[in-house]
């Protein structure tokens, strides 16, 4: 696989009500989803959460695909959260073999942590799904705004916050390019004691940290020769605003959350 | 050269918390570390068979360099930056909160013994160990480590019975054989890599006047 094609973003550009909605909403959203799912005890209530977050992926007009394939990065998380669970809880036994002990309790244990990790990770890809990351950052900022006032940099950091994102490709590629030219001397990458990798690193990374930092020069010199001058008194080409479409759908989100965590 | 010009004043804007200059800074340090953190997810290294969720990753070293460079603030923000953008479109939320904790705790504890002025030095510890000084950057990583990797285990015994059902026996007896020394050795690699890539860069950093002398 070449390092290029790893895409960081995953977003799925669509006209749906789901796209529409603020980026604050939908944080929101999904950070009651994430609270809620902590609260549900029984395989029923996983169920109807499980229901509410394909529900708004029909509503996003999301392909089924694109949602399972967010699980893979953590596919061996899930597995082995599988795994331990089905091992480790004493019980009933259902198979045994040496110090292998499957039990009844352990299965359905490991099935309903490992269908809550799921949909944890469901519920928040469905945020990077339908959000572009411009407008999660612009989200995050007018989240973050009201601590101005204790200290927290809230316009920098999303300022910050987009400009990664806009360099993670380039970066990427750049990556790419200093490994395929370090392997063209004869580095080696990808054996060797523990030591002996870590210190591989280092023909990549002075390369790539002098091409951000030289990135990051004509970057300020642009910004600083078009005044740029921090978040204060700035206009923006697209304002967020609440509208009645977010009222309804976060509140039937809220509602059905709540719901679920009190009667599961 | 006009250039050369530009550069001197964007060095004496460095300066400020919130200057451009440091903004970008922080930026780029954010993909760079959100780069070798994808990296390492697909060229693994496993520490322990025992615990094979454990994986190295370079993506600390990026933020002890910002930290070396602008200072504990920066590197908590280039820290909460990697982590939410990681726990966003990789790794868990959950995660992403592990690695604030434990990041921000090395960053800050290298800061403080890193940028503390040799005066200080001498004032707290006396004429005598106040030349340990020379080695505050390895004093700061020690210390960092040390405690991030005691951070982890907290967290450990906190989250992971509550994320993954694993009762907290089980994850006390990782303890000792992998969870503890796999954070020793990561942020203990972290920090030798940060320090030997900063080194490589410093004169760089000079000729372009990014750091002062």
């Amino acid at each position: 696989m070449r390092l290029s094609d790893m895409a960081l973003g995953q977003y799925y550009p669509c006209d749906s009500l789901i796209h529409q909605l603020d980026p604050r909403s939908k944080l929101l959203i999904v950070f009651a989803l994430i609270l809620g799912l902590f609260f549900v005890n029984e395989l029923l209530g996983l169920a109807g959460f499980a229901v509410l977050i394909v529900a708004m992926a029909l509503l996003a007009r999301i392909p089924f695909g694109y949602l399972l394939r967010s699980l893979r990065p953590l596919l061996v998380v899930i597995i082995l959260t599988f795994a331990l669970n089905a091992l480790f809880t004493p019980g009933e036994s259902l198979f045994k073999a040496g110090f292998i002990n499957v039990t009844r309790e352990g299965v359905q244990r490991g099935t309903f942590m490992t269908v809550r990790l799921a949909l944890l990770i469901t519920a928040s890809s469905l945020l990077t799904l339908t959000t572009s990351p411009m407008a999660l950052t612009d989200g995050i900022e007018r989240v973050l705004s009201p601590f101005r006032r204790v200290g927290i940099p809230a316009h920098e950091f999303a300022m910050m916050m987009t400009i990664a994102l806009r360099f993670i490709p380039t970066l990427m590629e750049e990556a790419d390019r200093i490994m395929k030219a370090q392997m063209a001397r004869g580095a080696d990458f990808e054996s060797g004691s523990l030591v002996r990798r870590a210190k591989s690193f280092i023909p990549l990374l002075v390369p790539l940290f002098v091409s951000a930092f030289r990135r990051a020069d004509e970057l300020a010199t642009a910004m600083e020769a078009r005044c740029y001058r921090g978040g204060e008194g700035r206009t923006r080409l697209k304002v967020l605003r609440i509208q009645a479409k977010d009222y309804v759908t976060v509140s039937f989100a809220l509602l059905s959350t709540v719901a679920l965590a009190v009667a599961f | 050269m006009s250039v050369t010009s530009h550069n001197h004043k964007a060095a004496s804007r460095l300066h400020s918390f919130t200057s451009p200059k440091k903004l970008v800074y922080c930026g780029l340090l954010t993909a760079v570390a959100v780069v070798l953190g994808m990296l390492a997810v697909y060229f693994p290294i496993r520490l322990f068979s025992v615990a094979p969720f454990l994986l190295y990753d370079p993506a600390d070293v990026p933020i002890i360099i910002g930290t070396l460079l602008m200072g504990a603030g920066h590197g908590l923000l280039i820290t909460v930056a990697v982590s939410l953008i990681m726990g966003l479109y990789e790794a868990g939320i959950i995660g992403a909160f592990m690695h604030i904790a434990s990041t921000g705790l090395l960053v800050v504890l290298i800061a403080a013994f890193y940028h503390t002025p040799e005066h200080r030095y001498r004032k707290v510890f006396g004429p005598t160990i106040g030349a340990l000084y020379k080695y505050r950057y390895v004093l700061g990583a020690v210390v960092g480590t040390i405690g991030s990797a005691a951070v982890m285990v907290g967290l450990n015994l906190l989250v992971t019975p509550l994320y993954m059902g694993v009762p907290v026996e089980q994850v006390v007896k990782l303890l000792a054989p992998a969870i503890i020394p796999f954070n020793l050795i990561k942020s203990g690699i972290n920090s030798v890599l940060s320090y030997l890539v900063f080194a490589a860069l410093s004169p760089y950093l000079r000729v372009n006047e990014i750091i002062e002398k």
